[in-house]
């Protein structure tokens, strides 16, 4: 690329396209290094110009340390010549005057961090919304959450629960039911579980879209519709000539009659019905009558399959509308925003409230004038929807938009994610200077597994493998099947244009092999996979560490299956099956111990735990002793559930349950649950009996620290430990060397030197799935209109309707494309080796990728020494092994802070009545002379502050003139008012500070004087004022010390000798 | 002391301050009491004793200390005596303004407990104003930002229209009640302060403050022109901008000498994965310190403070903490947060029922010792959970509401209590056990429904804390004491309110209650002065330390910034000189950089995973490094990590003689050897041990109770056929109609919110079609209905009793026997055929994968004992579609013992492993939860 094309234009939208490993983070990071040194003669604050888009936190922090490398290396003349070149080349810049400017930008950047603006796409909306809170009625301090099920779940109970009194929503159900059993025939028991997941499915499309959904129009009931159809049925059954039928279809009509008595189920229509014309045996002529009937109930089911198509998510929809009125209630007084509502509630913004980018620049005390967004290909329309304003405001006043991504590692279109806006912005800024950068070298594999994938996907082999997938298809007669039209070879070739990658010259060698496992069952392929791929392993270890080799699936499920593989054989290994802490031994015996604190009845949690090693090693006791009890127990375990097993253990074996249990059993409540849970890990010894366990332990208390910012107690604790699917479950082990088994989605963006695919499969799925079906298709979202569309296909249908069929055949076009791009990702992550295994078939039908790997691609390259390239030689560096804590209870190290609370809390009344006369008396100096009206006037004002609680004061008052009227107080009160002092403070020679209620000095004498309301602790009151009175002895030596308290209740006086 | 001095940003602050004292004031024999000093917080005036006290050498008197919030509010009171104004006051105060004078503000927030979160923003930036000291003209002319290009939006110049009028009539308000906010205190001491005299001090030291607000500017600058007040500042104008502006208003420099001081403190780094690896990080440092006395544990998130100290007890023989305790982790609240949630649901038909339990259920209410017996409510509470859960059978035992007249008329509840107490050794009679319920009800129930305004919220709170206090085990964790503490203190300040009166939904008085919960804390004191400190960021202002540790070094937290402006435009605040974002920043970073500059080690400690970055005050140290040593690999980073072996740790219990005895004698039956195909562990729990999981009528229903369901009525509907002509007309219909309605009634229909109707709604509509199907199907006779059959199935390793209860056993009319087992869950577990079971591998695992379920082939052996001769086939019968899938594709074909040989075989594998007594039970690949 010639020097004016890298320069940046003003205004410019540059596009850059990067396959995988090509160096797409390098190239953002680069442009915003450029223009922050471009910076330097136009705005001495770039930064605050420049917002810069990731697609994850994990992203945004590697882009940033990114760009402060760059700007480091190039400020302390740093960077190798050839980067010198590519950043400042086109800059016509200097390396010292780069350096200088590159200085200034770290400076400008440190002391201004709040405008380093690299950053997720929620997080910039975020701070949008929450600029904007008071103007889209969201409130002040609005928290984001991220799951919303929960809310989704209590919305529609509370739905239902206005259905008693609303006849209006008691119908929406009712038509819900009509549909539930009559018309989908779900086999489900609980309804309501049906209908959640549906919502949840609604809620979140109406998110990602910030669209309504269409209700479908019904001219008539459907379950009518379909019984005057099969009233036609029967009419044509009856109209059918004795002779000249074709047997199969008669054979098959009237068993289909003899099935159903009013409506039926499509599924059930016998093939024939799809006919143009009426199934008579040849050389039989149809009568016109019964071709016109027959042409008529074909209309009849196209009718119906669309109604059923389309008007199935009405009863849905008419609820979730009901369900989301309530959702936002409770949310709203939740406080709570969620993540990803975000984008929907920008749009508002936007849509409704007409923000303009001056406002939010307002808001946001900033104006953006470049733009760089990553991982364009994934980003959606309703994203850009909301990004739109701000880019096209930037290069209308001479700024730019830079995106960058690669087309064919789309795979986030379940999240809206819109490859063709790729394309489609460049068009609609096309008067900007558009300029479009293609990265064509593959900085990342070596030469053999770049040309594998070069060939791969190549135009000619993707569209071999597009006809040699048709042809199977013709062959195999598959109803359902798609061709490809001409507009989507075109898109083909548009995804797939650029693929082609070069290597380096430095990167020779790598090597692919590919397997083809052939097998009628599922069993038999996937055993020889198994064995195929731990010899692998076996040979690979040989040149590779553990923490080399990656093994990518499609799914978790593939993942445990391949975890459970390799940990068979020995194989250290890393995914979130072996991580993860619900499966791991000692958290599950910390559980048992917890469920049952939580509910001593349960006997079960008691047994599992007394039975595992954490209680049998920390109290020395076998487990065979604690097994052979429990079965003693046998017995009297009665079926009403009045025999608990705690009871007899604590009767059985009194100092185990004393030394070991009982503690907690007390506990259990009273403390919070994390520190519940330290005190019993930290009494069952657990670091120290399972060392190597620590992580897993340390994640426990993780996850109990994180639960606790929602609730504190035991039970909500571990109702959240049951359900809990994802938050911090995973231990993390960065730094071991173990085998990585992941899904190809997890690895995007990463590297392995080897990569192993085992179940290597394509399957084109058209539709989407909702909570409740998870597995089944059960929608299909047309999005392309003002409404969103819901359509439920089944295959059927489309014997009957062209319209469904066209549907159909746009989604899984999109759903092919994206498994093609899943494939890509799954391919391009190998450095070096690169193992597949292409078993034959993908679930119940065939395995696609069979056709897009030729044969003689089998084999490329080959397994060779490593030349002395060791990946991660320090991959242990910095990694120092923490040593394990021994818990002790630290509140019994913090006694004296606690001390006096208890006291203080149970006679609260009292203490609050000294306190206020201490208060008074803290203002009341010498007595003599001292107009009491006066005094207490002027008093008053501060012990309001001070005691706003309390309405009256004057009994206090009352207390105190009582006390300094009274003779043998006298000479404590009625003294000059320069030798008394009030509150005075003496700090004693270890620094610690001791505050005096009253010290009188005279000149032979010094009185302390203390007030106590009661003498219930005289003993320690003696004590406290005798220390006092040695203080005041050593600072006024030579002088009589006296000590006096003085008891405010009852008035007495106790002189200290 | 001249009137200003600076130290080094290097130099030990409160040291050089007490080198001050100490020549100044103590060698001269000066009284220290008339030298008050200003800190900006409390915590320096700990150090700054105990330092004078080692220098001293002996016991002294102190100078005054104040905190600047303090210092400000004596200049006021001086002049014009006051009552600080609550938070609550003041914000409904707001909202009658804006009702009042700006009601279009309100809209979509009408009632107060929508609108207070705006009203505290409002009042926030009403105290920035007031501290500032903008005034009114100048928030009216906010104008364009040439940087922006943008006119001030239009509706934000009428919101800062309103917020002048509010602010006026918020100052009027506040002069004329006497309450005033800590703004509006800074506000008057600025006006105030000219003719501030305060006789108790000869000198006033401002120590250590670094950004000034303009009230503590003209205030401080005041008293320094009429020699007053002497300033101590530490860093250097040159270096911190911020001290400029002081410094011009003065017309002192503050400059720590000819150059700027550079920091030698030693730098370390610690990537760490999450917050445990973090605590467990600083404990590896503080093992790694001789003198804990003179180091810090910084900890800028106080959400981290408890796995901070437990961890640090490994190695801290004596610490102060000197930080926040959230209250909402303590057992008080979460029972409050259960008595709240309780309320909400309760409405015509009682209490809903699971949200009793759950204060019923909680430890703090089954502590009170309450009664002549100290464990009565303990039973008590149990008996309630006991009956509602459905496990003693009583009136109420399933329903979802309960009303107080419910369980009070219930004698069998107190029956039950009773006889528990009995059993534990206790005497509670029943009518004991009524009153005690009573007691509890209501101080946990009925005095919570009259709630209806703070008065009376704060009454309730009093008396339900009063009885905790007094008579449970609160008290054994201090926290809880002192969290009760905060909420009396809450409870008071709510009497105290001007709107306490004033009636509001129960609802919104509990949003009020939990807007203070979520952002209130109790304090450690952090004193007397020992060990290693453990301090936020702000509490170690004008302190110094050997040895700094600063965890959480993150951002977002190291600064903490509240970076969104919620209510005015964030360039909007900077036109108004009210740029807190960047002050704020500033604030810290100064605060960040003192405090490690005059260490000798560093250790900075961050979270580095998906969510978490290192702080910018990280970048910053590491830049400068960097740019020193001209090297980027300048700073090395440690990453401390755990010890993890994964492993799956399967637990294995071995049998003993006794219990392959016991499994000998015992009778079998299909499920329990599913169980141990499926789960020996689970087998091993449920039929060798005897435990099995508990019924609980409160949970939402599962498929198995529907199961149950669906088989009692069937049941009752098909056993008085048997004998007689099966015959499946519309009067049988009516008949399983009112069956079914009845027994759903008084099981799902007591227990189910108001979706019980789609429930009935379904298994009706299954019934009526599985009754379509029965009528369709050749059944002669019905056999058996419900019935328990016995056998002892001879294998070769063991002979084995097995014990079947069979669902329904038909005669067909083609003299079949078919013996059904109806099937309500999701899989219907058909066995593969014999050929299959033929081939396989002979492992308790492909047993579990091949034959699945024994059960099939165990009523076949069954009946072919039975019925010698006759065809028999046995069937899984769907009820949910409904279908029957049958073992053999036709009755008769062949021997059907010879058929079953396979399977016998299997079963005998699966038998003989579970009496070998050298086979343990083990957990299955499908381990069951719990077990």
């Amino acid at each position: 690329m010639d020097k004016t094309t890298l320069m940046i234009q003003s205004p410019e939208l540059r596009v850059v396209e990067a396959s995988a490993g090509s160096g797409k983070t390098f190239a953002l990071a680069k442009r915003y290094v450029q223009l922050m040194l471009m910076g330097a003669s136009a705005d001495a604050q770039s930064i605050r110009q420049v917002l810069a888009i990731t697609f994850t936190n994990k992203a945004s922090f590697e882009m940033k340390a990114r760009i402060l490398d760059f700007l480091k290396r190039v400020a302390l003349d740093l960077l190798p010549a050839n980067q010198y070149e590519e950043i400042l080349g086109a800059l016509n810049m200097d390396r010292q005057a780069a350096c200088q400017r590159a200085r200034q930008v770290m400076e400008e950047i440190i002391l201004n961090y709040n405008f380093f603006q690299v950053q997720t796409i929620d997080s910039f909306i975020n701070a949008l919304l929450s600029g904007c809170a008071f103007k889209i009625g969201l409130s002040a301090r609005f928290k984001i959450r991220r799951d919303a099920f929960e809310y989704i779940r209590y919305s529609l109970d509370r739905t239902i629960d206005r259905a008693v009194s609303d006849p209006q929503v008691l119908g929406l159900f009712e038509n819900f039911l009509r549909q539930y059993l009559f018309l989908e025939n779900k086999t489900g028991w609980f309804p309501k579980k049906d209908i959640q997941g549906m919502l949840f499915a609604l809620y979140q499309q109406s998110n990602t879209y910030a669209k309504d959904f269409a209700l479908f129009p019904l001219s008539e009931d459907l379950l009518a519709m379909k019984a005057r159809t099969f009233q036609k049925f029967k009419d044509l059954r009856a109209a059918c000539p004795a002779e000249g039928l074709d047997k199969g279809f008669l054979k098959s009509f009237d068993k289909f009659l003899g099935k159903y008595h009013r409506g039926f189920d499509f599924d059930e229509v016998p093939e024939y019905f799809a006919r143009p014309q009426f199934p008579m045996k040849a050389g039989h002529d149809i009568p016109k009558l019964l071709q016109d009937a027959w042409e008529d109930l074909f209309l009849s089911l196209r009718a119906v399959s669309e109604a059923e198509a389309c008007a199935s998510f009405n009863p849905y929809v008419e609820i979730f509308y009901k369900v989301l009125a309530e959702f936002k209630a409770v949310s709203r007084q939740d406080d709570v925003l969620f993540l990803e509502e975000l984008n929907k509630k920008a749009h508002q913004l936007f849509e409704d409230e007409g923000i303009t980018a001056g406002e939010l620049y307002y808001r946001l005390a900033t104006r953006f004038r470049h733009y760089l967004i990553d991982e364009f290909q994934d980003t959606s329309l309703l994203q850009w929807s909301n990004l739109y304003t701000l880019a096209q405001e930037a290069l209308s006043t001479g700024g730019t938009v830079f995106y960058v991504g690669d087309k064919k590692q789309a795979i986030y279109g379940f999240r809206g994610g819109e490859v063709r806006l790729f394309d489609e912005v460049k068009g609609s800024f096309k008067e900007f200077n558009v300029r479009e950068e293609i990265l064509e070298t593959n900085y990342r594999s070596l030469e053999a597994v770049v040309e594998f994938n070069n060939h791969i996907f190549s135009l000619q082999n993707l569209q071999r493998f597009v006809k040699e997938k048709e042809a199977f298809e013709e062959e195999k007669d598959k109803k359902d099947s798609v061709r490809f039209q001409e507009k989507d070879l075109e898109r083909l070739s548009s995804l797939f244009a650029h693929s082609r990658q070069k290597t380096l010259p430095q990167k020779k060698g790598g090597r692919v092999r590919v397997r083809y496992v052939p097998g009628s069952s599922a069993a038999e392929r996937e055993e020889t996979v198994r064995q195929d791929l731990l010899q692998q392993v076996r040979q690979l270890r040989e040149r590779y560490a553990c923490h080399e080799i990656a093994v990518l699936t499609r799914d978790n499920q593939d993942v445990e299956r391949v975890t459970a593989w390799l940990s068979a054989e020995g194989f250290p290994v890393e995914s979130e099956r072996t991580l993860n802490i619900k499966e791991h031994s000692v958290i599950r015996q910390l559980v048992s111990l917890l469920k049952f604190l939580n509910s001593p009845a349960d006997n079960i949690a008691f047994a599992s735990f007394i039975l595992g090693d954490v209680f049998c090693l920390a109290a020395g006791v076998s487990r065979e002793e604690m097994r052979d009890f429990i079965f003693s127990q046998r017995p009297f375990m009665r079926k009403d559930g009045t025999f608990y097993l705690y009871k007899a253990f604590s009767g059985q074996y009194p100092r185990l349950w004393q030394e070991h249990i009982e503690v907690y059993f007390k506990r259990a409540g009273f403390y919070p649950v994390y520190e519940l849970a330290v005190s019993v890990i930290g009494g069952f010894k657990v670091f120290s009996n399972f060392e190597d366990q620590q992580g897993f332990v340390m994640q426990f208390l993780e996850m109990i620290k994180c639960f606790e910012r929602e609730a504190n107690d035991l039970m909500s604790f571990l109702d959240y430990y049951e359900t809990n699917e994802r938050e911090n479950l995973f231990v993390n082990v960065g730094g071991s060397d173990s085998v990585r088994v992941m899904t190809v989605h997890k690895a995007k963006g990463l590297e392995f030197p080897v990569v192993l695919l085992p179940f290597f499969e394509m399957s084109v799925k058209v539709g989407q799935t909702s909570g409740s079906d998870l597995g089944q298709r059960a929608f299909i979202v047309d999005k392309n209109s003002d409404t969103l569309g819901l359509y439920r296909i089944k295959s059927k249908y489309l014997r009957f309707s062209r319209r469904l069929a066209a549907v159909r055949a746009g989604e899984y076009v999109d759903s092919f494309f994206s498994e093609l791009n899943n494939a890509y990702v799954a391919l391009t992550r190998a450095v070096e080796e690169l193992f597949i295994w292409v078993p034959e078939r993908a679930g119940s039908s065939i395995n696609l990728a069979g056709f897009l790997i030729p044969e003689d691609l089998y084999d490329v390259g080959a397994s060779g020494p490593r030349d002395g390239r060791v990946f991660e030689k320090g991959h242990d560096a910095g990694h120092a092994a923490l040593s394990s804590p021994v818990y002790r209870d630290w509140i019994s190290f913090l006694e004296e802070e606690f001390k006096d609370d208890g006291q203080g809390v149970r006679n609260r009344s009292q203490v609050r009545r000294g306190t206020i006369v201490h208060a008074l008396l803290q203002n009341l100096g010498s007595a003599k002379g001292l107009d009491l009206e006066q005094w207490q006037k002027s008093v008053t004002p501060f012990l309001r502050g001070k005691f706003p609680s309390v309405a009256d004061l004057s009994p206090y008052f009352m207390t105190v003139r009582e006390l300094i009227a009274r003779e043998d107080v006298a000479e404590l009160f009625f003294v000059d008012e320069k030798e008394v002092f009030c509150e005075q403070e003496i700090v004693d020679r270890s620094g610690r500070a001791h505050r005096l209620d009253r010290l009188i000095v005279q000149g032979h004498r010094v009185c302390v004087v203390d007030y106590k309301m009661s003498s219930l602790q005289k003993e320690e009151h003696l004590r406290q004022v005798k220390a006092y009175m040695d203080l005041v002895g050593q600072m006024f030596p030579g002088r009589a010390v006296e000590g006096v308290i003085l008891y405010l209740d009852g008035f007495s006086k106790v002189a200290v000798q | 002391m001249s009137g200003v001095v600076t130290y080094g940003f290097c130099e030990p602050f409160l040291e050089r301050l007490a080198d001050h004292i100490e020549q100044e004031y103590i060698r001269k024999g000066k009284d220290l009491r008339r030298v008050a000093v200003v800190f900006g917080g409390k915590r320096p005036a700990l150090f700054l004793k105990r330092e004078l006290a080692r220098r001293v050498g002996r016991q002294y008197f102190p100078p005054r200390f104040f905190s600047i919030d303090e210092f400000m509010a004596r200049i006021v009171f001086r002049s014009e005596p006051f009552v600080p104004s609550q938070d609550m006051d003041m914000a409904y105060r707001v909202y009658g303004m804006v009702k009042e004078h700006a009601p279009s503000l309100l809209k979509g927030r009408e009632a107060f407990a929508q609108f207070l979160p705006w009203a505290n923003e409002m009042l926030s930036f009403i105290e920035q104003l007031d501290l500032e000291l903008v005034s009114s003209e100048r928030l009216l002319g906010v104008e364009q930002n040439a940087g922006l290009g943008y006119d001030v939006p239009s509706d934000v110049n009428r919101l800062l229209e309103n917020i002048v009028v509010l602010r006026e009539k918020f100052h009027e308000m506040m002069l004329k009640s006497g309450s005033y906010s800590r703004g509006f205190q800074y506000f008057r001491a600025a006006q105030l302060a000219r003719d501030f005299e305060d006789p108790d001090f000869d000198e006033t030291v401002f120590a250590n403050f670094f950004y000034l607000n303009r009230a503590e500017e003209r205030v401080i600058v005041d008293l320094y022109q009429r020699k007053k007040a002497s300033l101590v500042f530490q860093g250097d104008e040159r270096r911190w901008p911020v001290f400029e502006r002081v410094s011009k208003k003065l017309g002192v420099p503050i400059r720590e000498g000819e150059r700027l001081q550079e920091p030698v403190f030693d730098l370390r780094l610690y990537s760490a994965n999450d917050h445990h690896s973090q605590v467990s990080t600083v404990r590896h440092i503080l093992e790694g310190i001789k003198d804990l006395g003179r180091t810090v544990v910084v900890l800028p998130d106080a959400g981290g403070i408890i796995p901070l100290v437990s961890e640090i007890t490994s190695v801290a023989a004596d610490f102060n903490i000197s930080m926040g305790y959230p209250l909402k982790r303590s057992a008080v609240i979460s029972l409050l947060e259960k008595v709240f949630a309780c309320q909400e649901s309760f409405g015509e038909h009682g209490y809903y029922a699971p949200d009793y339990l759950g204060v019923m259920r909680h430890p703090l209410v089954k502590s009170l010792a309450l009664g002549a017996s100290p464990g009565a409510v303990r039973l008590l509470a149990h008996s309630i959970e006991e009956a509602l859960a459905g496990r003693i059978d009583t009136a109420f035992s399933g329903s979802l509401f309960i009303k107080f007249e419910d369980l009070h008329g219930c004698d069998g509840l107190f029956d039950h209590v009773t006889a528990a107490a009995q059993a534990a050794g206790e005497e509670v009679s029943r009518e004991d056990a009524r009153a005690l319920f009573e007691q509890v009800h209501d101080l946990c129930f009925r005095q919570w429904e009259n709630v209806c305004h703070c008065l009376s919220l704060s009454e309730a709170l009093c008396r339900w804390l009063d009885c905790f206090v007094e008579e449970s085990a609160l008290n054994d964790y201090p926290l809880n004491t002192r969290i009760a503490s905060r909420i009396y203190d809450f409870s008071d300040d709510l009497k105290a309110l001007s709107f306490a009166g004033e009636v509001f939904p129960k609802r919104d008085l509990f949003t009020i209650f939990v807007s203070f919960i979520e952002r209130e804390i109790v304090a450690f004191h952090g004193s007397p002065l020992k060990g290693l400190q453990v301090l936020g960021l702000f509490e170690t202002r004008s302190l110094n330390f050997d040895h700094v540790i600063v965890m959480d070094a993150n951002e977002g937290v190291l600064p903490r910034l509240n970076v969104y402006e919620a209510l005015i435009p964030r360039d909007v605040m900077v036109g108004l000189g009210l740029d807190r974002i960047e002050q704020e920043e500033e604030i810290q970073r100064y605060g960040f950089l003192r405090l490690i500059s005059s260490a000798k080690s560093v250790h900075l400690v961050f979270q580095e995973n998906p969510e978490k970055e290192r702080s910018r005050f990280v970048e910053e140290l590491v830049w400068e490094k960097q740019k020193r040593d001209q090297d980027l690999a300048a700073v090395e980073v440690s990453r401390p990590r755990f010890s993890v072996k994964p492993r799956t740790g399967e637990r294995v219990i071995f049998k003993t003689p006794a219990m392959v005895d016991f499994l000998k004698g015992c009778r079998f039956s299909a499920s329990s050897v599913n169980t141990y195909l499926r789960d020996p562990m689970e087998f091993f729990f449920a039929y060798v041990l005897g435990l099995r999981e508990r019924e609980d009528l409160l949970s939402e229903p599962e498929n198995r109770e529907v199961g149950v369901l669906v088989h009692e009525v069937l049941e009752e509907a098909f056993r008085p056929m048997i004998g007689k002509a099966f015959m499946v007309d519309e009067k049988f219909r009516n008949h399983v109609q009112k069956i079914f309605i009845s027994r759903y009634n008084n099981s799902f229909g007591k227990r189910l919110r108001a979706d019980a109707f789609l429930l009935k709604a379904v298994i009706e509509e299954r019934i009526g079609r599985l009754l379509d199907f029965e009528a369709g199907r050749p059944v002669a006779e019905v056999l058996h209905v419900e019935s328990e059959f016995t056998e002892d199935v001879v294998l070769p390793h063991a002979t084995v009793k097995f014990v079947y209860r069979v669902d329904r056993v038909d005669l067909m009319r083609d003299g079949t026997v078919m013996v059904l087992d109806y099937k309500t869950g999701v899989s219907d577990i058909l066995p593969q055929g014999a050929e299959e079971i033929r081939r396989m591998e002979f492992t308790r695992d492909s047993i579990a994968e091949h034959v699945k379920s024994f059960q099939l082939p165990l009523y076949m052996h069954y009946l072919s004992g039975r019925f010698p001769g006759k065809p028999l086939n046995a069937g899984l019968y769907n009820i949910r579609k409904p279908e029957i899938k049958t073992f053999l594709k036709a009755a008769g074909e062949g021997g059907v013992d010879e058929y079953l040989e396979p399977y016998m075989k299997a079963l005998d594998y699966i038998m003989a492993e579970i009496f070998n007594p050298d086979i343990p039970f083990m957990e299955g690949d499908t381990r069951t939860p719990g077990y």
